[in-house]
């Protein structure tokens, strides 16, 4: 039989058992990294990321230290913009897709539990939505109530809780049927306790992959509101901004394009590694190896 | 007698082989050098519990193993192949010539009736695959020789059926086309893995009688995989018995059942539940299992109880039906007369069984009397006080009295939870215990209850045997203290020696704590074991009950004696003569209004009733 799990405090456990792990340790570093960077870019680069200095326009990268990743065609540093871009990209796609996931969690659970009209009417709902195209989507609310980050990340929510509640709905339907919940429903365990503690726990696999995943889009789709002028000011520099910016130099000034590209690549890989790790660990069979 | 011995050379010949998984360094061995002989028109029995390797082995034959892993690392399988005139080594061929051989020479049939059918195709066009394949046919022809094999294993309408899909068969259907499926081109060599398991006791007989009547008509060679002892009984030639992937003993179904030389086949027929074994005893018996010596207090469990003290649980025309929803308005078109008019009771430290076959409402009825179903009518008295009159919080704490035990042991625990956890959750709910210290020392109580050490609390379900899960699934009913339990098939899905381990358990604890057992299954064997009384239901009501030595040696209803004369008798002296049973178990599901004929249950001797329909 395997290893036994010892009843010590989680904190020490945590890190004692995962230490060892690839996923843990790469995915802490980066997202860490990426966080600390950004939580730290106005004492870095006080001067903020928009200081526009014609005469290093397109500087290559690597050439001075000023500007270690060189300038784009306003002669703007990428690095600082990158760090300071930073904030808006991460803010957008971690809450937009945290939002959603809550949200569409919950009503999966439910609808998926209790079945009937309520699942009925949500699922029809959600299905009209899925109908509707994005941008038709985004154009008309940010008309309604007005561009601007919250805005957008409101916005990111209300489409895409769907594809959350679409997937946590699924994998109840067939839970709520296992044997362990008839056994929680026999022994006289509350609704609301069953589908918190017995069923979402098994849900949970499928659900953080989605989760990386969606952060990755959303911070491309960020670019693409503000590309659309539906988004946040196109002063403020924002990973995906910088990206639509930069997409007619790809062939004379591929760094403009490049390096908001990795920062964006990074960012995913560091909570894709994480999610891994998260989802292994909250699975008492991952651990047999 | 004939023994293997005195024939020809055998069929199939397999020397020393070994089966393993995984890369070199750290591959496992599934199959540890097995040797057998088939001859021609035998069938060799291959058992063992569950992780024998006894599966493995028939894959090997195949050259299916590559598909989950496996390989042969050495040993040789000599088959005598007709089709290429000369014999082979099945584990040295290439695989187009074991594609050749696979299905057309060597057939083989599952255990999973539901699932080894594809269901978006007709059973016609399957089967016309298998033909198509080997022997060059035409759609045409496919079709004729289909609708021979169907009439060949007796199923009615064969020429409608080559146009269905599986969904449109019952699971005693489609195991039959399976088996039409795997001799549509007339095989030497028929390997059936577990494939009655699956199925109710009276189908079991009807597939078992099927493969018999074929083997003799068309000279197939059967390698019949079974951890049931008393089907290989009925059919086996010779019998290879094997443990934990290795060989332990083999020679012909007289010697190995009759007079076993080594332990483990003594003590695996030792756990074997007899059907008959009991006839004269009144009260019920622990399994003996060599070198386990039981509880010495527990010889005592009461006869019967005494029918004058007050049942813990009465049952009165409880009625449950489940309604089928169709059409554009959404009406209930049909319904399940799932439990129709169920009356019993049941008294202190006494187990009721609740036998009966798929689909005959036995599981409705310990649902609905823990509350996981509503009834449409009827009443339940626990110690008198009527259940279903009560508010719905009273009832709620009701559900503390009675605990279930599900079937599958796999299932029931949540594996995200640890076995701690799972133990006294439902003491958690009905504020048994206020702290973690409470519940970590009633988890280690429960733990010990089930002769479980107590650290296994921190583990996880995963870790546990199936036999393990099911001690823990009876642990985590007795949280509660609960007076009744109610066992829906708790010991089916387990291997012979370990459900003869839990069924002793659960006398014991019955014996220590005065327990009620409300006792569902189809196993005959098993309930002559357990119970006190048994009730036998068909279509949702029951037919017959009485104290099992009424019901097993004076069965009174048709249905019962059915039943009874299904189950197979582990006896390799005789063959049964029972004669075929023909049908299908027909169906509970009704149009709406059609009520059906309530069965009358009279008295024909003290404690014994047995039904007759109204006319």
């Amino acid at each position: 039989m395997s290893d036994i799990k010892p009843k010590t405090s989680w904190f020490l456990r945590f890190f004692i058992s995962r230490y060892a792990s690839f996923e843990f340790i790469v995915g802490t570093f980066l997202t860490v990294t990426l966080v600390l960077l950004v939580l730290f870019a106005s004492i870095l680069f006080p001067d903020g990321a928009t200081k526009v200095n014609l005469a290093a326009r397109l500087t290559e990268p690597f050439q001075s230290s000023e500007f270690f990743l060189g300038t784009d065609p306003l002669g703007r540093d990428i690095l600082a913009r990158i760090v300071h871009g930073g904030k808006i990209s991460l803010l957008v796609g971690l809450l937009s897709a945290l939002g959603a996931v809550v949200v569409g969690t919950v009503v999966g659970l439910y609808a998926g539990y209790y079945r009937g009209w309520l699942d009925t009417f949500v699922m029809r709902f959600a299905d009209i939505q899925l109908a509707l195209p994005f941008i038709l989507l985004a154009i008309t609310i940010i008309a309604i109530v007005g561009p601007g980050t919250d805005r957008i990340i409101i916005l990111m929510i209300v489409s895409q809780w769907v594809q959350y509640a679409r997937l946590v709905r699924g994998a109840v339907l067939s839970l709520r049927e296992r044997e362990f919940v008839q056994a929680a429903r026999s022994y006289g365990l509350s609704n609301t306790k069953i589908i918190f503690s017995h069923i979402l726990p098994n849900a949970m696999g499928p659900l953080i992959i989605l989760l990386t995943l969606n952060v990755a889009n959303n911070i491309l789709l960020e670019s693409s509101l503000t590309f659309l002028g539906l988004g946040a000011d196109p002063q403020t520099p924002s990973w995906g901004g910088m990206l639509s910016e930069g997409r007619n130099y790809v062939q004379t000034a591929w760094w403009v394009t490049v390096f908001p590209g990795i920062a964006i690549m990074l960012t995913v890989l560091g909570l894709n590694l994480l999610g891994d790790w998260l989802r292994d660990e909250l699975d008492p069979l991952g651990h047999t190896r | 007698m004939t023994t293997s011995s005195d024939q020809a050379s055998p069929i199939l010949s397999v020397r020393d082989m070994i089966v393993e998984f995984g890369v070199s360094d750290a591959a496992v061995r599934a199959v540890d050098s097995l040797s057998f002989d088939l001859h021609a028109n035998k069938t060799l029995a291959i058992v063992g519990e569950s992780g024998s390797g006894k599966s493995i082995s028939s894959l090997a034959l195949l050259g299916l193993l590559k598909h989950i892993g496996g390989k042969i690392t050495s040993g040789s399988i000599a088959f005598q192949s007709s089709l290429l005139g000369k014999t082979i080594d099945l584990v040295q061929a290439p695989e187009p010539v074991l594609r050749k051989i696979r299905g057309n020479e060597i057939a083989m049939i599952f255990q999973e009736p539901m699932t080894s059918l594809n269901p978006v195709f007709t059973i016609g066009s399957q089967m016309g695959e298998t033909l198509a394949v080997h022997q060059n046919l035409n759609k045409k022809d496919t079709r004729t020789k289909a609708l021979e094999f169907l009439d060949l294993v007796r199923l009615p309408n064969a020429k409608r059926l080559l146009d269905n899909f599986p969904h449109q068969l019952s699971g005693g259907m489609r195991q039959r086309v399976m088996i039409a499926m795997a001799l549509c081109c007339q095989p030497k060599i028929l390997i059936a893995d577990e494939p009655t398991t699956a199925l109710d006791v009276t189908i079991q007989a009807q597939i078992l009688h099927i493969i018999r009547e074929l083997q003799a008509e068309m000279g197939t060679s059967v390698i019949f995989i079974s951890h049931d002892m008393g089907v290989v009984s009925e059919m086996a030639d010779d019998v290879l018995v094997m443990k934990a992937s290795k060989f332990v003993e083999t020679g012909t179904v007289r010697d190995v059942l009759g007079a076993p030389k080594e332990a483990y086949t003594r003590a695996l027929l030792a756990a074997v539940p007899k059907i008959g074994s009991m006839t004269g005893t009144s009260a019920p018996q622990l399994f003996d299992i060599p070198g386990v010596t039981g509880d010495a207090q527990v010889s005592a469990i009461a006869p019967v109880a005494a029918p004058e003290s007050v049942p813990v649980l009465e049952v009165e025309d409880l009625t449950t039906r489940y309604d089928i929803r169709g059409g554009f308005l959404n009406k209930i078109t049909h319904r399940v007369h799932a439990a129709e008019k169920v009356s019993f009771k049941i008294y202190p430290g006494e187990t009721l069984a609740l036998v009966g076959e798929s689909g005959s409402g036995k599981s409705t009825v310990g649902k609905t009397i823990q509350q996981l179903v509503e009834p449409v009518s009827g009443a339940m008295r626990y110690h008198g006080r009527d259940i279903f009159s009560l508010p719905s919080a009273e009832r709620k704490a009701f559900q503390k009295q009675t605990q279930y035990v599900f079937q599958d042991p796999y299932g029931s625990m949540n594996p995200r939870k640890s076995v701690g956890e799972s133990l006294v959750e439902p003491a958690w709910v009905h504020g048994l215990v206020t702290n973690k210290v409470q519940a970590r020392d009633m988890a280690a109580d429960l733990l010990e209850k089930v002769d479980l050490p107590a650290d296994y609390a921190t583990r996880y379900p995963h870790q546990f045997s199936g036999g393990q899960r099911q001690r823990l699934c009876i642990a985590r009913a007795l949280a509660c203290d609960p007076s009744l339990i109610i066992a829906d098939e708790a010991v089916s899905a387990l291997d012979v020696s370990v459900q003869a381990q839990v069924v002793n358990l659960m006398m014991e604890l019955q014996a220590k704590q005065n327990l009620s057992y409300l006792f569902i299954t189809h196993d005959m064997a098993v309930v002559e074991r357990i119970s006190h009384r048994v009730a036998v239901m068909y279509l949702g009501q029951i037919v017959e009950i009485g104290s099992r030595q009424q019901i097993f040696e004076n069965p009174q209803h048709p249905y019962t004696k059915r039943l009874l004369a299904a189950v197979p008798v582990l006896d390799p002296g005789h063959r049964p003569t029972r004669a075929p049973l023909e049908g299908e178990i027909p169906s509970a599901l009704r149009a709406v209004g059609d009520e059906p004929e309530p069965i009358v249950l009279k008295q024909i001797s003290e404690g014994h009733f047995v039904g007759h329909a109204q006319q």
